[in-house]
């Protein structure tokens, strides 16, 4: 199967029927757009369409929710405001600090982990040579730190 | 959630933590596997959205809010973030901070019974009063240091800018800037509430400063901090046998009330948890002020051997 036969199929596989050709269209625009020679094409343009259908399916479920899930935790977290701060950004601020201790609350070394696999994309491997652990030590702290995001997701979702 | 659907949703977190390795490659896999059940995209869906959209909050970061001042006879709770100071994280290793002294530590620790209370004056400039079922660890070598192993203290501290004093309770140290402070440890966490000037708390992950008329609670295992204004008047009201409390759980505040009294105190664990607030003064008869809680707890007060329990007040005892 070609390359792009692959991806579209990959692509509904994630999405159902909805948007694929939109989002194959616009990944094929992305990869023309890649200038410097890539050493995977294939694997490479998996996770270009990974990345392509995890926004959109977030626009579809924040769509379905809209402000509801940090608005949820502003609520439970603090009494009645007093001053009209700016919403917004009180509630963003909130969402940072409840995904922050759900981190911590894992462990330390976990979000620390976490930071260098998703913020600084790092490779596990590298990871685990910088802290002197076992790539299994990572990969485990690293289930940890998602069952602890994807929970503290679920529970926002209850209500 | 049965057995198949957790599973499923481990499986998930998996494929998840695997595919988002920059040296992936085993995309076929992942799609079959995605393909195998309806509920396995979902899943899938759901963990790399809550990681990706946590990872993102993290990313931006948010800068450290001012401490919002309020008339101290108000209680509010504000969620603060902990600005990132990263050569502070690299001094906590998560060991015990020591000034470099020439003759390096000499350790020693002093401890209070429940029901007790001691006054000791540390150096010239640091007093120290103990509340009961205390223990601190001090320094023969470094008046300039204490580590609260149990317990509450209150810390009266001269500020000397070439070397402030440090109190460490667990992975927190809290630095004085010239003040008046009461550290306590709790279930739920340490509690540090400035009466006078201010204090720099560090933790493994971050660091604040903490003005008078304020409290923050670290919560055990948790960057978060709650931090609130307060009455100047209840930090350290437990030593004239005083207990003013906002929002505590009925487990923290039987503890509270073990230190001042000595008295046990069981608490039904199906309230254990229960937030109270409120004010109780301990009176010359401490067992009929203990014996008299009970409308103020919401809970049944009874005596158990030479203690007492409480427990959930339509009065089922637990067996």
């Amino acid at each position: 199967m070609t390359h792009q036969g692959r991806l579209k199929r990959f692509i509904s596989i994630r999405c159902g029927n909805e948007n694929v050709d939109d989002l194959v269209h616009e990944l094929w625009l992305k990869a023309r757009a890649v200038d410097s020679p890539i050493e995977k094409p294939l694997a490479y343009l998996y996770r270009m369409a990974d990345r392509l259908v995890l926004d959109s399916r977030r626009g579809a479920s924040r769509g379905r929710s809209r402000d509801s899930d940090w608005a949820y935790v502003h609520e439970r977290l603090s009494e009645a405001v007093e001053h009209p701060i700016a919403e917004r950004s009180l509630i963003a601020r909130e969402g940072l600090i409840a995904a922050s201790a759900a981190l911590t609350s894992v462990s330390a070394r976990a979000a620390r982990i976490f930071r260098r696999y998703r913020i600084d994309g790092m490779e596990q491997r590298a990871i685990a040579d910088e802290l002197g652990v076992s790539v299994s030590t990572v990969e485990k702290d690293l289930r940890k730190a998602y069952d602890a995001l994807l929970s503290l997701r679920e529970r926002l979702d209850e209500e | 959630m049965n057995g198949a659907a957790a599973n499923a949703r481990q499986e998930a977190i998996d494929w998840a933590v695997r595919a988002q390795d920059p040296s992936f490659v085993a995309w076929e896999a992942l799609e079959r596997w995605l393909q195998a059940d309806p509920s396995h995209a979902l899943l899938y869906d759901q963990v790399t959205i809550a990681v990706q959209e946590a990872a993102e909050a993290l990313d931006r970061g948010m800068p450290q809010a001012p401490v919002v001042a309020a008339p101290l006879t108000q209680r509010r709770y504000r969620w603060v973030p902990l600005a990132m100071a990263a050569s502070l994280v690299a001094a906590i290793g998560g060991g015990v901070w020591h000034y470099e002294t020439p003759r390096g530590p000499a350790l020693y620790a002093l401890s209070t019974p429940a029901g007790a209370r001691r006054s000791v004056q540390l150096g010239a400039a640091v007093r120290m009063e103990l509340n009961g079922d205390t223990s601190i660890t001090l320094d023969h070598h470094d008046d300039r240091f204490a580590r609260l192993d149990r317990g509450q203290a209150l810390f009266t501290v001269t500020h000397d800018p070439r070397r402030p004093f440090r109190l460490q309770s667990g992975d927190i140290v809290v630095t004085d800037i010239g003040t008046i402070f009461d550290v306590e440890q709790g279930a739920d966490g340490t509690r540090v509430s400035v009466a006078d000037g201010e204090v720099r708390i560090a933790t493994a992950t971050g660091s604040a400063t903490v003005a008078a008329g304020h409290a923050v609670l670290i919560a055990v295992g948790a960057t978060a901090v709650v931090q609130r204004s307060l009455d100047r008047n209840s930090i350290g009201a437990w030593r004239r046998d005083r207990i003013d409390f906002a929002d505590v759980s009925l487990a923290d505040l039987a503890r509270r009330l073990h230190r001042a009294t000595g008295a046990t105190i069981e608490v039904a664990p199906d309230i254990a948890g229960k937030r109270v607030s409120g004010s109780i003064a301990i009176g010359a008869d401490r067992a009929a002020t203990l014996r008299d809680l009970g409308p103020m707890l919401g809970a049944s007060v009874s005596p158990r051997g030479k203690g007492w329990i409480w427990s959930r007040s339509d009065g089922a005892l637990p067996s």
